[in-house]
C-alpha cells in the first residue's frame, strides 16, 4: 500500500511503498543526503528529525553516533529507518551534501561526495568466551562490510591499538574493502587527501580535506625533469637511448612532489599520517615516468602506452611522502598521446556527461582534442609546438609577471603585461592578440607576411614581432584547426553545430576569444558556447580524489574512447597547409 | 620562335601558384616548337628558383610553396613526355629516394621536400611513412638514386637515421648515393656526426643543397 514521506525542510512530497528505507526513498527523490557509510548506519551522517510517524527503537550505535552530533530522541539515521507507514520529517542542514566545492562551471550531475578512503569509528566489543570469534572478525563485523580484506599490517597492529583504545577505534578503509590502517580513538574528522596536476612544465599539489572535500591550501611549483628534457619527447628519447637514466628523471619529479607535499602538510600543522590518498592526474608520457613504466613503447610508432588504468598503488611504489599505507590512483590514460590529465579534465568539465556534440580543447605543446557526437567519442593530439606558451618566439616567455598577455589596438599597440610589469617579452595569448591586430590593420597578409620591407613590427620599446613568429603561429595555430576540423569532418559535423567547445591549459582566462577567432584558431561560435576551464586536469584529480564513483565512470569510459590518427588521414596535408592562412571559420 | 615574353610568363605563373596558367604556357610552348629544355630551364624552374628566394626572405610560407609546386608538377607532366621523346639529355636528372624513417608516421614535412626536388626537376621516388631501413637502400639501388633523403620527426626516430649509415656501411655501398637528412629534431650537427652527407632546415634548402652537391660531384669527376 502506497505511504507519503512528506519533507517539511525541503518542501518534498513522495509517494512510496512500505518496507523501504528512508535513505533510499529521499535519495531517490533527489535529495542530497549524505551517505558517506553507504547505508551501513556507521557514520551518522544521514539523521533526520521525524516529526510525525512511527519512531522505532535504536538500533546498535545508533544512539550514540545521534547523541555525538547532538540530536535529541525524534531523530533516526535514515539509512537504518525502514518505513512502516506515512511520516513527516526534517533534514537537518548537516545531513545535506554541500555541493561539491570542485568547478565552477558545474558537471551536468554533480557527483556524490565519496571519497575512495574513508575513516569509520567503531566502538568493538571484548571478545567473551561465549562468543570466541577472532578480532578481525569482530572488527568485519562493526565494519558491516560484505568482505573487508585487512592488511597483515592492520592486523598485527589491532591488539596494541585495541588496548590503547579498549576497542573505541577509527578504521581507515579503502573503497569500502580494504582496511588500510586502524588509529586509536575517534580520528574521523582528520582524513587529507592530495590532488596532484603532474604537469611536463609545472606540478601542481593541492591539499584536500577528504571529510569535506574542500581545498585546504595549495602548492606549485616547476617540474625538476626540464633538467632531462623540457618536453616529453626529449624525456622519453633520453630514457629510450638510456635506459639508466629512468631513475633519476623519476627521482626529480618524486623529489618536487614530496617538496611540495612537506611545505603543505607544514603550513597545515599535518604530517604524512594524515595523507591516506593522492589522486595524479598527468599525461601518458608523465605517468609512465612516475611509475617507472617502460617509455619504449611511447618512443616508436604505433606509440602504444604501456598501461591505461592502474588500480590505485601504496605510495612507496615510487616514494611519495603520504601514509605509508595508503594509495596513490592516477587517473588513466586514454591513449599515448592522450593521457589522464585529458581523461581528468573531460570527466571534471562534463564533457563525459552532457550530451553532444561537444568539442574539448586542451592548448598546450601537445594540442589534445576531443569530439563527441552522441556516444562516441575521438581524441586526437596535435603537435602544437610550444609557440602558445610563449617559446620558440623570438621574445617569447611564458605567461609569468613582465609578459605581454594582451593587446589593445589604440593609434598604435597598447599592451598589458601580467602583473603589471614592465613589457620582457610576450606570451602565447599576447601573441595572438598581437597578430590579430596586425591582420586587421594590414601589418600582416593573410598569408602570415609582414607588410614592411624590414620584416619586423615593432610593438613596444624593446618589443618587436618577427616574420618568423608569425610563421611560428601560424604553425601552432594550423597545427590545432586542421586537428579540430578533421575530427569535425570525420563526425560529420560543422563547428556550427557544436553545443560547447570546452577551452582547457596554458591561456585561462586571457584568450581574447574575437580574436582567436578572427585568425582562425578557434572556430567562430557564440562566445557564450565557449567554456574556459582554466586547470581541468587539476580540477579533474580533485573530482577523482572526492568521488569514488566518478573514478568508476571514468575508467568504463576511457576504454570507449576512439583515437582519431591525423596523420594517417590521406586529407591531413592539404588541410594543414590551407589551415596556415589566417582567417576565420567559414 | 617563341618570344622571350613566354618565359617572364612562365616564370610569372610559377611564382604566383597559377597552376592553369603555367600548364596553358607549356603547351603554348611546345605548340610553337619552344624545346621542353627551354621552356623548363628560361621559364619555369627560373620561376620556382624565385619562389625559394620569396621563402628564403620571409615572403613566402608552406601555402605558396605548395602552390608552385603544384605548378611545376603540372608542367613537367606536360614537358616530361616531348623530353623522354626527344632523347635530349634533360635538364632534368638528378633521382632521390626520400621517406620517412621507420618508427614514425609524421610526413607532411617530408611531402614538401619531395614536392621541392620534383618541382625542380628532379626524379623523386616517395616511400612514404614508416619506411623500413633497408627499403630506402634497395630503392636507392635500383633506380641508381643520386641521393637518399630520410626525414624523422621525433628525437626517438632520429636515432634511425644514424642506423641507416651504419646499414650502409656494412653493406659496403658508401659512395653509391648521398644521403640526406632533415626533420624537426635533426640538427646539422647530427647529421655531422652521423656522417651524412648534408642536413637542410627546409624544402628548399634540401634543394639547393642536393643541387650544390651535384655540382660539386660534375665538378670533381
Amino acid at each position: 500500500m502506497a505511504i507519503t514521506v512528506e519533507v517539511i525542510s525541503h518542501h518534498h512530497k513522495v509517494k512510496t511503498t512500505r518496507g523501504r528505507l528512508l535513505s533510499e526513498v529521499l535519495i531517490e527523490a533527489g535529495i542530497p543526503l549524505s551517505a558517506y557509510c553507504r547505508g551501513r548506519g556507521l557514520c551518522g551522517q544521514c539523521c533526520v528529525e521525524i516529526l510525525e510517524g512511527i519512531l522505532p527503537d535504536y538500533q546498535d550505535g545508533e544512539h550514540r553516533l545521534l547523541a555525538q552530533r547532538g540530536f535529541g530522541p525524534n531523530h533516526r539515521l535514515a539509512c537504518l529507518y525502514k518505513l512502516q507507514g506515512s511520516v513527516r520529517i526534517s533534514i537537518p542542514e548537516s545531513s545535506v551534501l554541500e555541493k561539491m566545492p570542485i568547478l565552477a562551471w558545474g558537471a551536468a550531475i554533480p557527483p556524490a561526495f565519496d571519497p575512495a578512503v574513508k575513516k569509520y569509528f567503531l566502538e568493538l566489543p571484548q571478545p567473551e568466551l561465549a562468543r570466541p570469534e577472532s578480532w578481525c572478525d569482530i572488527l568485519k563485523q562493526g565494519l558491516k562490510l560484505p568482505d573487508p580484506q585487512a592488511s597483515l599490517d592492520a592486523i598485527r597492529a589491532l591488539p596494541s591499538i585495541w588496548a590503547q583504545s579498549e576497542g573505541r577505534l577509527t578504521a581507515v578503509i579503502h573503497r569500502d574493502q580494504d582496511i588500510l590502517a586502524l588509529e586509536p580513538g575517534d580520528t574521523t574528522s582528520r582524513l587529507f587527501g592530495l590532488a596532484v596536476d603532474l604537469g611536463t612544465t609545472t606540478l601542481i599539489v593541492d591539499l584536500v580535506d577528504l571529510t569535506s572535500g574542500r581545498v585546504l591550501d595549495s602548492e606549485t611549483a616547476l617540474n625538476s625533469q626540464a633538467a632531462y628534457g623540457a618536453d616529453v619527447v626529449s624525456r622519453i628519447s633520453l630514457v629510450f637511448a638510456e635506459p639508466g637514466q629512468a631513475g633519476r628523471v623519476r627521482e626529480a619529479v618524486i623529489k618536487d612532489l614530496n617538496r611540495m607535499t612537506s611545505s603543505l602538510l607544514r603550513r597545515n600543522g599535518l604530517s604524512p599520517e594524515h595523507v591516506y590518498e593522492a589522486v595524479i592526474a598527468g599525461n601518458t608520457a608523465m605517468n609512465h615516468l612516475l611509475t617507472g613504466a617502460a617509455v619504449d613503447s611511447l618512443a616508436v610508432a604505433p606509440f602504444s602506452p604501456l598501461f591505461s588504468a592502474l588500480p590505485a598503488f601504496p605510495p612507496r611504489e615510487i616514494g611519495l611522502g603520504i601514509h605509508d599505507r595508503g594509495r596513490v590512483y592516477i587517473a588513466p590514460n586514454i591513449k599515448s598521446f592522450v593521457g589522464g590529465d585529458i581523461s581528468a579534465g573531460l570527466m571534471a568539465s562534463g564533457f563525459l556527461d552532457k550530451p553532444g556534440p561537444l568539442l574539448y580543447l586542451d592548448l598546450g605543446t601537445n594540442g589534445e582534442i576531443a569530439l563527441k557526437k552522441d556516444d562516441r567519442i575521438l581524441v586526437t593530439s596535435t603537435a602544437a609546438g610550444p609557440a602558445f606558451e610563449g617559446m620558440n618566439i623570438s621574445q617569447g616567455m611564458l605567461a609569468v609577471p613582465g609578459a605581454v598577455c594582451r593587446v589593445e589596438d589604440e593609434d598604435g599597440f597598447r599592451v598589458f603585461t601580467i602583473g603589471d610589469r614592465p613589457a620582457r617579452g610576450i606570451c602565447g595569448s599576447g601573441l595572438i592578440d598581437l597578430a590579430a591586430v596586425c591582420l586587421s590593420r594590414g601589418f600582416i597578409t593573410p598569408a602570415g607576411a609582414i607588410s614592411r620591407p624590414e620584416k619586423r613590427i615593432p610593438v613596444a620599446p624593446g618589443l618587436s614581432l618577427e616574420q618568423k613568429d608569425v610563421r611560428e603561429l601560424q604553425l601552432a595555430s594550423a597545427a590545432v584547426k586542421s586537428g579540430m576540423r578533421m575530427m569535425l569532418d570525420a563526425a560529420g559535423l560543422k563547428a556550427s553545430g557544436l553545443k560547447q567547445l570546452f577551452i582547457a591549459g596554458a591561456f585561462g582566462n586571457y584568450l581574447n576569444i574575437a580574436r582567436a577567432m578572427s585568425l582562425g584558431l578557434l572556430p567562430s561560435l557564440d562566445p557564450a558556447q565557449i567554456v574556459f576551464l582554466g586547470n581541468a586536469s587539476l580540477s579533474g584529480a580533485r573530482l577523482l580524489l572526492l568521488s569514488l564513483e566518478t573514478r568508476r565512470r571514468l575508467e568504463s569510459l576511457v576504454g570507449g574512447i576512439h583515437h582519431f590518427s591525423l596523420a594517417s588521414q590521406p586529407a591531413f596535408q592539404d588541410i594543414f597547409i590551407d589551415s596556415l592562412e589566417f582567417k576565420p571559420w567559414s | 620562335m617563341a618570344s622571350p615574353q613566354i618565359f617572364d610568363a612562365m616564370k610569372a605563373a610559377v611564382i604566383e601558384g597559377n597552376k592553369t596558367e603555367a600548364e596553358q604556357l607549356a603547351r603554348q610552348a611546345l605548340a610553337q616548337g619552344v624545346s621542353p629544355n627551354d621552356a623548363l630551364e628560361r621559364g619555369f624552374i627560373p620561376g620556382i628558383r624565385r619562389v625559394g628566394q620569396l621563402w628564403e626572405q620571409g615572403e613566402y610560407f608552406l601555402p605558396e610553396l605548395v602552390t608552385s609546386a603544384e605548378c611545376m608538377k603540372a608542367v613537367l607532366a606536360v614537358l616530361k613526355p616531348e623530353l623522354d621523346k626527344a632523347r635530349q639529355k634533360s635538364v632534368l636528372s638528378g633521382k632521390v629516394v626520400i621517406g620517412t624513417v621507420e618508427g614514425d608516421i609524421h610526413d607532411i614535412g617530408k611531402n614538401l621536400v619531395a614536392a621541392m626536388f620534383a618541382a625542380n626537376g628532379f626524379e623523386v621516388f616517395d616511400l612514404g611513412a614508416d619506411v623500413k631501413l633497408q627499403t630506402f637502400i634497395d630503392k636507392a639501388l635500383a633506380v641508381k638514386a643520386d641521393f637518399v633523403c630520410l626525414s624523422a620527426l621525433l628525437t626517438t626516430t632520429m636515432l634511425n637515421q644514424r642506423r641507416f649509415m651504419g646499414l650502409v656501411k656494412e653493406q659496403s655501398l658508401a659512395g653509391r648515393f648521398k644521403i640526406l637528412v632533415g626533420g624537426a629534431p635533426v640538427t646539422k650537427k647530427w647529421a655531422e656526426d652521423i656522417g651524412a652527407h648534408g642536413y637542410a632546415e627546409n624544402a628548399m634548402a634540401a634543394v639547393r643543397l642536393a643541387l650544390s652537391l651535384s655540382a660539386g660531384a660534375e665538378e670533381s669527376s
